[in-house]
């Protein structure tokens, strides 16, 4: 291992490492290392008095628990959320937040997301290198849940749907540069 | 004979002129053709609407008389009554056309969208110029419109997501230009015209209303206002258009939670707000997302 790569770990547990560091290590560390890692953190408890677990390595187990997952249920979600990007999706976890506290269904939360702050201890990121294993840490770390849409299809819902799509259509109609064609969508819609 | 001439010869002379304009055009000139062409024209012909493998065909005519718009619109498979509109006189500029009207000048559609122009295809048995409008941000929809050569009325309309999926289709069959005959004007219902209000710097400013949106993407300007039948504000940005509406709570059972619809294009988001009884929805063209934050931005005083 190079000192580079040890004075990165050391920074690291002293939560001085920078981005950079970090995906460095992701990228180029191996068993070797994590050893050394899992040492530091020895030496350090002992240092601090703290208990050790000096045997104790769960990241090959979380490694096979990530690669077991079904690839994180983004994937299963309405397909026009999907397409939205980086920005988008990071834009719906805030409002995600806002969305459970309405009432959401607490089934509709990936049970994945329990498996979260495991992972984000930082022995897994040294133990699971690999950039798409990497990318799904995060994810769940950062709390992604399923950005998931109530599909009504109730009487109350689909009247007000309606009545409002046909007040937005009086003025949209006017103002899409397509004239009455737009009613379309109205005429369509009540025929169903 | 002799009078016949004339005709023929100023009727050859208008379309080379329209034909070399059409070479030149740039995108946003043909844009800004499309916002006012379908309205200033008589035609009729057959149009369907498309939404996923659904497929309804209407009869469209519209006839501007004494300079006034008069359309109908009549469903072709469905049991559904036709529509007859007495629209605003062609000079009245509503708000989208306002944006479009300027855009060659002032190029603000272009910080929003991508133009493209494409050339060479038909639809309804007549040449047309395919532009491809293309958002540059995630809170709006994208357009493909193929636009007549002759008259830049769209006769075909695509409105597809980001990932380039079509949500929804406009296509003429059959495009005529000129009616003949009268509509009859005495089943046309009134289109409801409101003024946006616009304070000495020319932005628009809500009346009377207690809530607004805290945020709405950048580009989108007021469009049309609170009317008698509710309260509500519509936005749009020259081609994408969404409307706010809050109604109270009481007596309509609200959802307890946020609840997302769509249909083709449109999709609404309702979003309680129990804390003042009220209960918001945000429909129009555009992205979930963007319907979402607008609903979860609404701002309503104590």
């Amino acid at each position: 291992m190079s000192n580079d790569l040890r004075e990165s770990l050391s920074a690291l547990m002293d939560g001085e490492a920078s981005e950079l560091e970090l995906r460095r290590l992701m990228r180029d560390s191996d068993d070797g290392d994590a050893a050394y890692w899992g040492r530091l953190h020895r030496q350090r408890s002992a240092l601090l008095g703290e208990p050790t677990f000096s045997g104790m390595d769960i990241s090959a187990r979380v490694s096979s628990a990530i690669a077991a997952e079904a690839p994180l249920a983004l994937a299963s979600t309405r397909d026009w959320r999907k397409p939205l990007g980086g920005f988008a999706v990071a834009a719906s976890v805030a409002a995600l937040v806002v969305f459970g506290l309405g009432g959401g269904s607490p089934a509709q939360v990936a049970p994945q997301v329990a498996e979260a702050p495991v992972v984000q201890n930082g022995r897994v990121y040294l133990a699971s290198p690999a950039p798409s294993v990497a990318g799904t840490v995060t994810a769940s770390a950062a709390g992604v849940t399923v950005p998931r849409y109530q599909q009504v299809d109730d009487e109350q819902s689909r009247e007000r749907f309606e009545r409002f799509l046909r007040q937005h259509t009086e003025r949209a109609a006017l103002n899409s540069g397509q004239g009455m064609v737009t009613y379309a969508r109205l005429v369509n819609h009540g025929a169903e | 004979m002799l009078r016949v001439l004339p005709q023929i010869l100023a009727f050859t002379l208008v379309a080379s002129l329209t034909a070399s304009a059409a070479y030149a055009a740039q995108p946003v000139e043909w844009l800004e053709r499309m916002s006012h062409a379908h309205r200033e024209l008589s035609y009729q012909g057959i149009v369907t609407h498309q939404i996923e493998d659904q497929l309804a065909s209407y009869r469209i005519v519209h006839q501007v008389i004494d300079g006034r718009e008069f359309e109908r619109l009549t469903p072709l498979d469905s049991e559904g009554s036709e529509l007859v509109r007495k629209g605003h006189s062609v000079n009245c500029v509503h708000p989208a056309e306002r944006l479009l009207r300027g855009v060659s000048q002032k190029g603000d559609f272009a910080r929003y969208y991508d133009l493209r122009l494409e050339e060479g295809a038909r639809v309804a048995g007549r040449d047309v110029v395919t532009l491809h409008i293309e958002p540059r941000d995630v809170f709006r929809l994208g357009y493909v419109i193929s636009l007549d050569a002759q008259t830049a009325i769209p006769l075909k309309t695509e409105t597809v997501d980001q990932r380039d999926q079509v949500l929804e289709r406009f296509q003429f069959m059959l495009f005529e230009l000129g009616v003949a005959g009268e509509l009859n004007q005495d089943d046309a219902r009134e289109v409801a015209h409101h003024n946006v209000v616009t304070d000495q710097e020319g932005k628009p400013v809500h009346p009377g209303l207690s809530w607004n949106p805290g945020w709405v993407p950048e580009g989108f300007m007021l469009a049309d206002t609170a009317d008698v039948q509710s309260e509500a504000l519509s936005y749009t940005d020259g081609i994408s258009m969404f409307s706010v509406f809050m109604e109270s709570a009481n007596g309509v059972s609200p959802p307890a939670t946020a609840v997302a619809m769509r249909s083709g294009a449109t999709v609404s988001y309702t979003y309680p707000i129990p804390d003042h009884d009220l209960v918001a929805t945000v429909i129009g063209e555009v992205p979930l997302l963007t319907a979402e934050q607008v609903a979860k931005s609404l701002v309503v005083p104590q």
